[in-house]
């Protein structure tokens, strides 16, 4: 068993079932989420890979007590999702950002919204104040604070939803595809964000589709059919190159020609799967050779 | 484009009008309509004329900018106008075929469309010099002592607040979604009325479909940011009534003190 | 074949917000090409594309599609339509209709087609985007997945029959599995088609995998027109833009410049491979 006290989130058994409603009343719908036992690390920076439809957006929604387990145990921060109690502490503690720039910003004024989460908490005025211009610091959009959020790229958008789940302070920031709409450049913002924030001690959970994104975390849970698939540092998921296809993921460039390397003779150790290690390894062979 | 257009426009600045507290502009908004009404004479008319340009002068904002914002309106000003020079009869001043002008008509209508035009005057100077936040704010302050009776003030605030933040994007999705029918052949210009509403179908469902997505993902984003209503709430920018709103009330009193007294 | 000659496009002219979004722009596409458009977001390329389709008429210059020019105001519009076929992006979006079957055929039936040729082209356009007109022509759209509901709505514009056929951005916020699904049923679509196909992305693995012709707009401007070969060489032009070539080429440029004898720099992970290989053979 890990360590409790150091993990931020924990699920035993994690169950989840949609019920669909028709005329003749309630139905279970399927199990999004199917018995998956994990902890995540204070500190850590993890990335969960998935198909549509592989629950891994369910399971997002349930560590911030949106949805709760209809199975099974979920606890973040030892809090037991299911107790009412709890709640409001659980969504501070674990933060949110979703997939749609647009449908998640509140206010008319980018400072005003970040604002939107302490002030639910009801921290003191001049608290807020500083929480807010930390955080707008925190994604470089300070400059922007007095701008209507309709008028910034998708990009910057996202920069402000992060900043709002900063403002409250939370252990951990959950999150869900906050890349998918985004253009190359608004992508590469965000994922550094993520990185810096991580740095500085804040635990990351990235569910994205993007193979290179998720070979930057620490470790990569790939969720198939509502089960966990796979569960390793990037190393030990991407190297094997045959199970990513099967379950039609994409596969990491450095890892595509790694293999390729290797299908030639070429002893590239297995470990390689990000495209600086990579290219340190053909520098070095190249020098000896 | 269509994303440019804004609601209530806000013109940027920091002049003593801006700062005034939400609620003080609210109330002199109010007061000023009111007076605009109880003020029955030409030197009356002339007093609220002068109160409100010495305001338009204080707060900066340019008078290009304040008719821009109002031009629609003039319309209803000019049809109002001629409705009233034509229609009121009296002592005859001259005809223009079958219509006639008189002095009581000429003078009527001048006043009327005076009163109209500094009563939109003044109410778009509020939205100029506040912010829709600041408004949506101020008029949750000043309704929340009706909270007693079942107003329920915060959650009127909150929807004035997020119907003004989705206005723009809504437009925007509009937008697209015209564009992407039109690319498909449809003809929204052309054709009966019936036709021309018909053709509104195709644009109408997949906006409402938007509309409830929207609103879908923006309420687990407000859950998931612990919202919970009004209760327990504080606010970053509490609204704190100082020393130039006092000034500002000195002041409204004083007008409505002149214009009850020469005016009426 | 389309010949863009010397479009302009200024919005808000005369305002004090006035912006060029599009500065002399000038090319060519042959029949059966397969172009793609790269450019980051504000780049000009999604006015380019409306101005391509007759939404919006440039300032001045002029576009031809198959000899007609589009830009001349006595053009009929249902023409332009007929010949250009624009898919916009996250296109499932404007699907209206109560049935699959029926929102396809909302193109069709604007164009003034009889019911029996409209019905023809429904059953035509959704067998080329891989949907069972049987199995899914009843349904409504809105009961379907991600990926269907995208078939459905490039069906609509496909079942227009057009000569060029313009896909913004067709998998944007798509999983991996579903992006290569819908990439393979479009060069199906080319393939069968052999018509003009237009390919706008921020990908540029799909671009250099799909395209014969690649054009890059960069702040109203069209700054580079050529094969993927030719324009993804000039990788250090496209960083300066804010773009970049495909992932194996960018990694096989760093190769070179920390010292790796790489000769070629070719597109595709299969030959960066080789080129790898054969460059440590070299020693």
């Amino acid at each position: 068993m890990a360590n409790l006290e150091s993990d931020i989130i924990r699920a035993e058994e994690l169950t989840f079932e949609y019920l669909t409603e028709d005329g003749g009343g309630l139905h279970h719908g399927g199990r999004a989420i199917d018995g998956v036992t994990f902890s995540v690390q204070k500190g850590s920076f993890t990335a969960i890979i998935g198909s549509n439809g592989s629950g891994k957006s369910t399971l997002a929604k349930n560590m911030n007590a949106l949805l709760f387990p209809t199975g099974g145990k979920l606890y973040v921060d030892g809090h037991d999702t299911t107790v009412e109690e709890f709640l409001w502490e659980i969504r501070r503690c674990a933060a949110m950002v979703f997939q749609n720039p647009d449908n998640q910003l509140v206010s008319t004024i980018v400072e005003d919204d970040v604002a939107f989460g302490p002030e639910n908490l009801g921290i003191t005025p001049g608290k807020i104040r500083d929480r807010v211009d930390d955080a707008l610091r925190a994604v470089g959009m300070y400059e922007f604070r007095k701008k209507a959020p309709h008028m910034l790229s998708g990009g910057q958008k996202q920069r402000i939803a992060i900043a709002g789940a900063i403002a409250m302070h939370p252990d951990v920031i959950i999150m869900d595809e906050p890349t998918a709409m985004l253009d190359p450049k608004g992508r590469r913002a965000v994922l550094e964000i993520a990185h810096t924030l991580n740095r500085r001690g804040m635990t990351i959970i990235l569910i994205t589709h993007f193979m290179e994104e998720a070979a930057s975390a620490d470790r990569v849970i790939i969720m198939e059919k509502g089960k966990i698939a796979m569960d390793g540092t990037p190393s030990e998921v991407f190297s094997d190159v045959e199970r990513l296809r099967e379950m039609s993921l994409d596969i990491p460039v450095a890892v595509d020609i790694a293999k390729r390397m290797r299908d030639a003779g070429i002893d590239v150790p297995k470990e390689i799967v990000t495209e600086e290690a990579l290219s340190d390894f053909i520098a070095g062979k190249y020098d000896k050779g | 484009m269509i994303r440019d257009i804004t609601l209530g426009q806000y013109f940027q600045g920091n002049s003593p009008i801006h700062r005034l507290d939400p609620r003080t502009k609210i109330i002199a908004t109010i007061l000023y309509i009111v007076i605009l009404f109880v003020a029955q004479n030409a030197l009356g008319m002339a007093i609220a004329a002068a109160a409100l340009i010495t305001v338009v002068a204080m707060s900066k904002v340019p008078v290009s900018f304040i008719l821009r914002g109002v031009k629609p309106i003039f319309i209803i000003i000019i049809f109002t106008f001629l409705l009233n020079l034509f229609m009121i009869p009296g002592e005859p001043l001259c005809s223009i075929g079958p219509l006639t002008i008189t002095h009581e008509s000429l003078r009527r209508a001048s006043f009327l469309a005076t009163r109209l035009i500094l009563l939109i005057f003044g109410a778009s100077l509020l939205t100029l010099t506040t912010k829709p936040i600041g408004l949506t704010d101020g008029i949750e302050k000043m309704l929340s002592p009706l909270r007693k009776i079942g107003v329920p003030a915060h959650e009127i605030a909150m929807m004035m607040t997020i119907a003004l933040r989705f206005i723009p994007t809504l437009l925007e999705e509009t937008d697209k979604i015209m564009k992407a029918q039109q690319a498909r052949g449809a003809d929204f210009e052309t054709g009966s009325l019936l036709k021309r509403a018909k053709s509104l179908i195709p644009i109408m469902v997949p906006l409402f479909i938007s509309s409830f997505r929207i609103a879908q993902d923006l309420a687990m984003a407000m859950e998931a940011r612990c919202y919970r209503g009004g209760e327990g709430r504080t606010r970053m920018n509490a609204m704190q009534m100082g020393r130039l709103d006092a000034a500002a009330f000195a002041a409204q009193a004083v007008f409505a003190a002149l214009i009850i007294v020469i005016g009426h | 074949m389309i010949k863009v000659e010397n479009i302009t496009h200024i919005y808000e002219k005369g305002l004090p917000d006035e912006a060029v979004a599009l500065d002399d722009v000038s090319f060519t596409i042959e029949d059966g090409s397969f172009t793609g458009i790269i450019g980051h977001t504000g780049s000009g390329k999604s006015t380019l594309l409306q101005h391509l389709n007759g939404l919006l008429k440039p300032d001045s210059g002029h576009i031809f599609v198959g000899g007609t020019d589009i830009t001349d105001k006595k053009t009929d519009m249902l023409a332009i339509r007929r010949k250009v076929g624009l898919v916009f992006q996250y296109p499932e979006y404007q699907l209206f209709e109560e049935t699959v079957a029926s929102d396809v055929a909302f193109g069709p039936k604007n164009l003034g087609l009889t019911d029996e040729e409209v019905r023809l082209r429904v059953e035509e356009a959704l067998h080329l985007v891989g949907l069972d007109i049987a199995e899914f022509g009843d349904k409504s759209p809105f009961e379907l997945s991600g990926g269907q509901k995208r078939r459905v709505a490039i069906a609509g514009v496909v079942a227009m029959r057009p000569e060029v056929l313009i896909l913004d951005e067709p998998t944007a916020g798509l999983d991996p599995q579903t992006h290569r699904d819908i990439l393979d049923m479009i060069s199906e679509i080319h393939r069968k088609q052999r018509n003009i196909t237009i390919l706008v992305s921020h990908n540029m693995n799909d671009v250099a995998n799909l395209c014969d012709h690649v054009l890059v707009i960069n702040k109203g401007k069209l700054v580079m027109d050529g094969t993927p070969e030719e324009v993804f060489a000039k990788a250090d032009e496209l960083s300066e833009m804010g773009l970049s070539a495909p992932p194996a080429a960018e990694f096989l440029r760093s190769l070179k410049k920390r010292g790796v004898n790489i000769e070629n720099i070719p597109l595709s992970a299969e030959a960066a491979a080789e080129e790898i290989i054969k460059a440590l053979s070299r020693g």
